[in-house]
């Protein structure tokens, strides 16, 4: 249960979490790019109309001022002008007429008849056009009696001496350029205002005059006080999700990869604690079999010892003793497997006191050396000056140091080197077994450390699983180096205690 | 150790992905743009929609466009797309029938670009005429003004004789009814609407009520007059319903900007094949228009799926 919630949680953490962040990012982002494509959209959308208004205006001023100079030159009769006008007129289909009116705003002739006759004096550009004399456009559409929707705009024509003697007036059809705005963008919604903000002309407002200051941009007419005002093309969802779909999925898959990674990695952890814990449970299981085992064998043992011992004073033959002997031997051998098999199974459940490892080493010199001279090997030992304080037992020290130059001895068949160096470092103590004997193959050093293993013939396999399981209890380290025919190194660590 | 870090070089790889994703798109062989129209592009049929058709190149593309009004004769063609090649043009379209010879001519003088025009013959490797399949979207419209006709007298106020559309259109009013009176006169140029409409008012005269100004510059101007009067007209090239309900039945429409964006696409790719090339209602460039409210539910349902029936299978309601 409780792994359970902890993969959920760690569910929550590595994907969850930072999915909904990236999402909430992504989309956001996703929503702020389509904002920004909107708003170039609509300023293309705006800077085609503004731009085909603008022309038309120029190319309407410049009409007028050719207009007005051929009118004003030769004082031509207003008769005369008329096919001119015709001609200007055919120009661009956007006209709706173009006409010639006296100073007081009546018309005199024109490009076509829908105005003849009629009295244009009242209309507010016109008026300004006489006062000031120069070119002005009509602020607000108007309608003919034809039902054309047209703007007009002015131009004062001069004689030589600088007096008005008539105006020229062109009507731009502004239900054509709203057809035309139509055809060539027939989605947008936009409006055409004059400078008071009024509408002039609209596509697909339905009317509907106002838009969100947010939702809209506005571009001003460069030859009027006019502008173009576009509203942003709707938010296209569908668009945006899809993008911020493909980023969230990939997010959701690193994530989902980061997850299955750090799952990975804790399990291995998990694998190798595990496999930890079996090798120290296996050992304690060897060790309580074979201490059990040990104690079923050690009572017939003592029975069959003192029964040998009463023989053995019964019988005094030479021949007799000589086999005593042998067979005390022989129990002696097993009692010492045995009890080797005992401390196995019995974790160091013994007193421990601090030592001066230079006085345990000093005790056993003189078995050492009785030793070393049997078998042929020289003994050099070098101790260091302070005391060396560990604590620890005594027999089992003595135990672990006797084991280990036992080995050395087996090891130097043909004579050879020991040798032990103690000396204290910083916050360890380090004791040092050196011999010249055959040593250890690479693929054997592995193997040194398991219980039964051993490469004597008459070995039990267990001596150095005890010195490694009495030296851990001291809390120390062995380590063994080794090279084949040249010797073997054993080096032991255990943590300094400072004197008191 | 070095397994994790295997595993931390994809992720980054994953990142760098991602990252990479939001990138602009490749360019392809489109560098710019170029319109040649014989009048204006404020027609609001031929010429604007040419026009729009550069404008939807230009916002797809994000590529440079130009366009030049009144390129009416050889000469001046050639010194227009003279100025095309000096500013780096490399596609121009001739919007027009009559560009298809001249381009025959001046494009063998600039072989890096491709030309363009329609209905004509285009005759070189780097010439491509776009020829609209008029006859069905004629026969359609004739159907509706056969349809709609009171007098039983319609007119057709063509360009020119060849024009496809103006077959189709009699044989469609024939498939109404053939006693409908068709009166066909031709302006003899696309714009001249003084012409037009001294035409129209013949036929006025003569008692037509629904006219089709088969022409570009004098199509407005004839529409409107047709307003004034009272009558039906059948709109062209564009969708002209928003000249009148009342005026325009519907409307023989050319998507031509649909044309002129699938033409640049199919350049940009270095896929435009030269010679004639025809598209037709199947094509989705040829369609009605919107129509009018006078135009009764169960007519339009059934003209609906005669042109259905002709995109699938090609046969026109009399074959």
């Amino acid at each position: 249960m409780k792994s359970r919630k902890r993969n959920l949680l760690l569910y929550l953490i590595a994907v969850i979490i930072p999915t909904l962040a990236g999402s909430i990012f992504f989309f956001m982002d996703s929503v702020k790019q389509n904002d920004e494509e909107r708003l170039e959209e609509a300023k293309w959308i705006g800077s085609i109309h503004q731009r085909s208004w603008d022309q038309f205006i120029s190319e309407t001023v410049t009409t007028l001022d050719m207009l007005s100079l051929t009118a004003g030159s030769a004082d031509t009769p207003s008769d005369k002008l008329e096919p001119l006008l015709q001609k200007a007129n055919q120009l661009d289909p956007r006209y709706g007429g173009i006409y010639l009116l006296n100073p007081s705003g009546e018309v005199l002739t024109g490009s076509n008849q829908f105005l003849a006759n009629s009295d244009l004096s009242n209309k507010k550009y016109l008026k300004e056009v006489s006062r000031t004399k120069d070119i002005v456009i009509s602020n607000s559409p108007e309608t003919l009696t034809n039902g054309q929707t047209v703007v007009g705009i002015g131009k004062p024509v001069f004689n030589d001496n600088g007096d008005v003697i008539s105006i020229i007036v062109a009507h731009m059809r502004v239900d054509y350029v709203q057809n035309i705005m139509r055809l060539l963008t027939p989605e947008a919604r936009l409006s055409v205002l004059n400078s008071e903000k009024e509408t002039i002309m609209d596509i697909n407002m339905n009317g509907d005059s106002s838009f969100s200051s947010q939702n809209s941009i506005s571009i001003p007419i460069d030859r009027l006080p006019w502008s173009v005002k576009v509203e942003l093309p709707p938010r296209d969802m569908l668009a945006i999700v899809k993008d911020a779909f493909r980023a969230i999925l990939i997010l959701m898959i690193i994530t989902h990869i980061l997850f299955l990674l750090i799952k990975y990695l804790r399990l291995k952890k998990q694998n190798e604690e595990e496999k930890k814990e079996n090798e120290l449970q296996k050992l304690e299981l060897v060790g309580t079999l074979a201490a059990s085992t040990a104690h079923e064998i050690r009572n017939p043992l003592t029975g069959i010892k003192g029964l040998i011992q009463l023989l053995s004073e019964k019988y005094t033959n030479t021949n007799d003793q000589y086999y005593f002997s042998v067979i005390n031997d022989e129990i002696s051998r097993i009692n010492e497997i045995v009890s080797e098999f005992l401390i196995l199974g019995k974790p160091a459940a013994q007193k421990m006191e601090t030592l001066d490892l230079r006085n345990i080493i000093k005790e056993l010199e003189p078995l050492i050396i009785s030793e070393a001279n049997l078998h042929n090997v020289t003994f050099e030992s070098a101790i260091s000056d302070e005391p060396v304080m560990v604590e620890c037992t005594k027999d089992q020290m003595k135990q672990v140091i006797l084991n280990l130059t036992k080995n050395a001895f087996e090891s130097m068949e043909g004579g050879g080197k020991l040798t032990i160096k103690l000396n204290k470092m910083h916050s360890k103590c380090q004791l040092k077994i050196a011999d010249t004997g055959s040593g250890i193959s690479e693929g054997e050093i592995e193997k040194i450390f398991h219980p039964f293993y051993t490469s004597k013939e008459t070995g039990t396999g267990l001596g150095l699983v005890v010195c490694r399981r009495i030296l851990h209890s001291f809390g120390g380290e062995i380590f063994i180096t080794s090279k084949e025919t040249k010797g073997t190194h054993v080096d032991i660590f255990l943590p300094a205690k400072n004197e008191a | 150790m070095h397994k994790t870090l295997v595993k931390f070089g994809i992720l980054l790889l994953c990142l760098l992905l991602l990252a990479s994703c939001r990138q602009a798109m490749s360019t392809g062989k489109l560098e710019k743009a170029g319109l040649l129209v014989p009048d204006t592009v404020n027609d609001q049929v031929w010429g604007t929609k040419g026009y729009k058709g550069m404008l939807k190149i230009q916002s797809h593309y994000n590529v440079e466009v130009y366009y030049k009004e009144g390129m009416n004769s050889e000469m001046v063609v050639e010194r227009a797309v003279k100025e095309f090649d000096q500013k780096g043009v490399n596609l121009i379209f001739g919007h027009g029938n009559e560009y298809a010879a001249y381009f025959n001519n001046i494009s063998k003088k600039y072989p890096d670009i491709h030309f363009v025009s329609f209905n004509g013959d285009a005759k070189n490797d780097n010439t491509t005429s776009l020829n609209f399949e008029a006859y069905a979207m004629g026969f359609f419209g004739g159907m509706v003004a056969g349809h709609m006709t009171k007098t039983n007298n319609i007119g057709i106020l063509a360009a020119f004789e060849w024009q496809p559309e103006v077959e189709g259109f009699y044989q469609g009013v024939s498939e109404i009814d053939e006693d409908i009176n068709v009166q066909i006169q031709y302006v003899g140029n696309w714009d001249n609407d003084n012409k037009a409409i001294a035409l129209l008012d013949k036929m006025i005269a003569n008692k037509t009520d629904v006219v089709y100004p088969a022409g570009d510059g004098y199509n407005v101007p004839v529409i409107e007059k047709l307003k004034e009067e009272g009558l039906y007209a059948i709109g062209y090239i564009s969708d002209q319903s928003d000249l009148g309900e009342s005026v325009v039945l519907t409307s023989t429409v050319q998507h031509v900007d649909v044309l002129y964006e699938l033409v640049a696409e199919k350049f940009n790719e270095g896929e435009l094949e030269s010679g004639n090339l025809t598209f037709d209602f199947q094509d989705e460039v040829i369609s009605l228009g919107k129509f009018s409210p006078d135009v009764d539910e169960e007519f339009k349902k059934e003209l609906n799926a005669a042109i259905e029936k002709y995109k699938k299978t090609g046969k026109l309601p009399n074959e």
